[in-house]
């Protein structure tokens, strides 16, 4: 163990920052070494200089640090409470643009599988109909939609109000069967157990 | 996002948790202040702005360490991050006669006493001032170790945490700055280093 080896270490030795063997080499070192010895003295001084400086006091209370805290908080919660400032509604805005978009982009009614392309890249090979059309992107408009599936009417309609108004709704056959019981009562529903009467 | 009374009964409470972290730890944080930028007014700064931020960022504070580590790194950064933005901080001289608004000359800056106890007065005022001063001529990142280790009395791997370096930096920036500080302070107060105790 040399001098400068030691004289490098000396802080972390006063701090007890080595371990047990090279405190114990260090110390060993400083007893004989008079150079290492008087180093160790100031460093060690040093510290003891800085620790005992007075702790200072505030001019201040902690108040003014509360009270800006407060301000902080009040100017972040403000901006939440406007709906339509959020994120998600950004994101609304967003995708409504895009559907926009999609539903006035021109289509090719004759080249369904294509419909995508856009006018200039369109040839009059391709299409001899009228280029620019204006439809849902999915069928045309002149016909019925394929999605939605027409029915003729085949049933009569079951009107379910009562013809007097403060009368209770009469149960409907459709809806409701209506099963005799036992004690003659008509229009209420066979009860799932048996009931007798005492 | 809804703000439901809920979140709002749980944000008062973070924020009551705060506020009682504030009242207990101002003072230990406004010392370590002072020690770094030397001066009060940047001291006040450096505080306030430090707690804004812990404030911000508190939902990142891990319950399980001590609240004042956590915060002193948050202080240091700021505070080396400032430093190197301003290069040097400003220093206000407490002798220099102030120009008050009407012209004349003559008004001082006003201190009040800090007010020390009966135990803190055993180091004279005017050695307090020269440690001060020579704290104050240490790199920042001296000066911050040196203060870590000695005045808050962290271990090295504590301050290396905080400085985000790493153990070995810390030792040597600690025994450097302790090395540049007595140089400093051999210079002006020779007495400071003879044989016997200290005052």
């Amino acid at each position: 163990m040399n001098c400068r080896y030691v004289q490098s270490h000396l802080s972390a030795y006063i701090d007890m920052e080595l371990t047990g063997v090279e405190q114990q080499r260090i110390r060993a070192h400083l007893e004989c070494c008079m150079e290492c010895s008087a180093e160790y003295e100031t460093i060690r001084r040093v510290k003891h200089l800085v620790r005992r400086l007075p702790t200072v006091t505030p001019l201040k209370g902690e108040e003014v640090i509360l009270s800006r805290i407060r301000e902080h908080r009040l100017a972040q919660r403000a901006p939440r409470r406007m709906l339509f400032h959020t994120r998600w509604w950004r994101y609304a805005w967003g995708a409504a643009a895009i559907a926009l978009v999609i539903w006035l982009t021109p289509r090719d009614e004759n080249n369904q599988f294509h419909s995508l392309q856009s006018d200039a890249l369109t040839t009059s090979i391709t299409s001899t109909s009228p280029k620019r059309s204006f439809v849902f992107p999915f069928f045309r408009r002149s016909e019925p939609s394929p999605l939605i599936v027409q029915q003729s009417p085949v049933h009569s309609p079951v009107i379910l109000t009562s013809p007097e108004p403060f009368n209770p709704l009469t149960p409907n056959p459709v809806i409701m069967p209506v099963v005799e019981n036992n004690w003659g009562a008509a229009g209420t529903l066979q009860p799932p157990f048996e009931v007798q009467p005492r | 996002m809804v703000y439901t009374a809920a979140a709002k009964r749980m944000e008062d409470e973070i924020q009551r948790e705060f506020d009682e972290l504030v009242r207990r730890y101002y003072r230990q944080a406004y010392n370590l202040a002072y020690r770094l930028t030397g001066n009060a007014a940047d001291a006040e700064d450096l505080v306030q702005d430090a707690f804004l931020r812990a404030y911000r960022f508190f939902d990142r504070y891990d319950r399980s360490m001590p609240f004042m580590n956590w915060f002193s790194r948050i202080m240091i950064n700021l505070y080396i991050d400032e430093y190197r933005r301003h290069k040097r901080l400003k220093t206000v001289s407490l002798d220099e006669p102030l120009q008050t608004e009407d012209g004349e000359e003559g008004a001082t800056l006003d201190i009040p006493d800090p007010g020390l106890s009966p135990l803190e007065i055993a180091l004279d005022q005017e050695y307090v001032d020269a440690i001060n001063e020579g704290l104050q001529h240490l790199a920042p990142d001296f000066r911050t170790a040196v203060i870590l280790a000695d005045i808050q009395g962290h271990s090295y791997e504590e301050i290396a945490e905080m400085m985000g370096t790493s153990i070995g930096t810390v030792r040597s920036r600690i025994h450097r700055g302790r090395k540049q500080l007595r140089d400093y302070l051999m210079k002006r107060h020779p007495e400071l280093f003879e044989r016997g105790d200290l005052k």
